[in-house]
């Protein structure tokens, strides 16, 4: 038999997506059931809002689905901004507010996916790394090396994250990522029914 | 890892040039030079392992139809972990009539520094320290790398070999497979439809078997439901490759390599070519993936060949006619051929523009495409493809990726 996708993964670019699916399958969910939607353009706040309302749509049309994921960078805009941009959207196109126990997941990586790359790295070679929602980690290299985060770096990191308990939470986490966690938690809930 | 590939002189690639990434997928109409830059590939890992000659590998007829000229050249970058290689071969083509030909030119060098060089009267080969230290009987057909012994003080020359020993270049074509092998046959490196994979599995199977038992189990885990593993039972003074499947009775289900569909058969062969290419930290060069597949399995392979790419566990070059890889590759990694019917083949990347959004009127690339829009877009026909810059790159500004 043909797969089934089950979850649409709406993010900018590549990194996004090898960190989210990093975590997705170490909690068990198979890896062909996961369909990664990337800007085609590299970054692109707006194509991911688009997609995101597109794709929250089309699980109300289609019951094969079990969620949406979607990650924004929250990049100095204010995640309150972030939010209601799409609350804005949901309710323009007829849709209820997002909540991730319906499968419905917007994550804001606060101020980017990197400033979570390079705290989890840090965990995970066992470093306590204090990080900031303002700083771009993106120019800087991760606590175990000088060179800046790459690519071998995204998947290992939302791994490590299912690892985590995100009641109890090393000192230092990030707090949208704590909030993160949460949601993910609800996510795999919904998309596992 | 490859970083660009030179052509001179040979079908429809007259001083092209292209550069090359940890991902990159080559678009075009048909006939615009595609197939032609990935079975080159073929052609010269196969002169340099010394599995063809210059007679065999480069006839006179693969000399492009309108160039007078009775040279061709080549020339490869790659970069491993001992730095960044240039090989370059020149073949002369003294009488095509007779078909006879004979290398000019064989020279490796190692970040400017030479390994090897030889030309149709002496052959040197150069120590690690890259001295002169050796000089080889000089032969007009046959690689002269490719009869160097691996010996201590040419430990840079032998990666380099081993560097291209992991270059697999793959056009399938399942109808041509057979479960067939014959009991001595050793396939070290398929061929590019893969007619002899039952061959090349057995090969792997003894000596990469780390690699056959990925295969299997990535095949059993999804794309094959019920998929158990490969057997290769005697049959005369051949092997018969069979795969095992479950069944809903304690016996299994085995079918014959051949039994199974055109699509089932492509999944075997990408499944292992994937497994080797992993395993040799190699470069996989696929010639339209998505063919044979169904439209489930296309974008989970889409993905594992960007993954593998972008993590840095084997190099992704491929051509594209799928609008399912189109879309989701072209914009990011895209390289644009393109030809006049009697000209030689050009090359651009393709770029999307960042602002892509909801209020633009977007067109998909594959729709692009197929409406023969995309050439209207900023192409530019230059002198040489080697003039690529970004400025002139296929420049796409009303895109949006397929829904």
């Amino acid at each position: 038999m043909s797969r089934v996708c089950k979850i649409i993964l709406v993010c900018e670019g590549w990194r996004d997506s090898a960190f989210a699916r990093g975590f997705l399958v170490e909690a068990g969910v198979g890896g062909r059931n996961i369909e990664p939607r990337t800007n085609p353009g590299g970054s692109g706040h707006d194509w991911v809002k688009t997609q995101f309302i597109a794709e929250v749509a089309n699980l109300d049309r289609f019951s094969e689905g079990r969620g949406v994921l979607g990650l924004l960078d929250e990049d100095g805009q204010g995640v309150s901004t972030r939010q209601q941009e799409i609350a804005d959207r949901l309710k323009a196109n007829g849709l209820g507010s997002l909540a991730a126990i319906d499968g419905r997941c917007l994550l804001l990586p606060t101020r980017n996916l990197e400033t979570w790359l390079y705290w989890l790295t840090g965990q995970k070679n066992g470093l306590l790394v204090a990080v900031d929602e303002t700083t771009d980690y993106k120019l800087v290299g991760p606590p175990t090396a000088a060179s800046p985060i790459g690519n071998e770096h995204c998947r290992p990191a939302g791994e490590w994250l299912h690892t985590l308990d995100h009641t109890h939470l090393p000192e230092g986490c990030p707090p949208m990522l704590r909030i993160a966690l949460g949601q993910l938690r609800e996510f795999l809930k919904a998309v596992r029914r | 890892m490859f970083l660009r590939c030179y052509a001179d002189n040979y079908r429809c690639l007259s001083n092209f040039t292209l550069p090359l990434k940890p991902l990159s997928v080559l678009l075009g109409a048909n006939g615009s030079g595609k197939s032609t830059v990935l079975a080159l590939f073929a052609k010269i890992r196969d002169f340099i392992l010394g599995r063809g000659s210059s007679l065999e590998l480069f006839p006179p007829e693969t000399r492009t139809r309108w160039d007078k000229r009775i040279e061709q050249t080549f020339e490869l970058g790659l970069r491993l972990d001992q730095g960044e290689y240039t090989y370059r071969l020149r073949i002369r083509h003294e009488a095509p009539e007779r078909a006879l030909n004979k290398v000019i030119e064989e020279r490796l060098t190692l970040d400017g520094k030479p390994l090897f060089a030889a030309d149709d009267k002496k052959t040197t080969l150069y120590n690690d320290s890259h001295e002169g230290k050796a000089e080889l009987l000089t032969d007009w057909h046959i690689s002269g790398i490719s009869r160097v012994h691996e010996r201590p003080d040419n430990v840079k020359l032998t990666a380099f070999r081993r560097g291209i020993e992991g270059t697999l270049v793959l056009a399938l074509n399942p109808a041509l497979v057979s479960a067939v092998s014959a009991e001595r046959q050793s396939v070290t490196m398929p061929r590019p439809d893969c007619s002899d994979f039952a061959g090349w599995l057995r090969h792997i199977s003894a000596a990469e078997a780390l690699a056959r038992q990925a295969a299997e189990q990535s095949l059993a885990k999804g794309a094959l439901p019920g998929f158990r593993a490969f057997q290769a039972p005697d049959s005369g003074d051949a092997k018969i490759l069979q795969c095992i499947f479950q069944s809903g009775t304690s016996k299994p289900l085995i079918f014959r390599l051949d039994e199974l569909s055109f699509g089932q058969i492509a999944l075997v062969i990408l499944e292992t070519a994937l497994a080797v290419a992993t395993e040799r930290h190699g470069v996989l060069l696929l010639d339209e993936p998505g063919n044979f597949l169904g439209l489930g399995e296309v974008q989970p392979l889409l993905t594992r060949l960007q993954d593998a790419a972008l993590e840095g566990r084997f190099q992704v070059i491929m051509t594209a006619h799928h609008p399912l890889a189109v879309d989701f590759l072209a914009a990011s990694y895209g390289s644009w051929l393109e030809r006049e019917p009697s000209g030689p083949t050009r090359v651009q990347p393709i770029r999307v523009a960042e602002s892509v959004g909801e209020d633009k009127a977007g067109v998909r690339v594959s729709d692009l495409i197929a409406r023969g829009w995309l050439s209207g877009l900023g192409v530019q026909h230059r002198g040489t493809s080697s003039d690529v810059d970004a400025e002139d790159s296929t420049h796409l500004s009303n895109v949006e990726p397929r829904q």
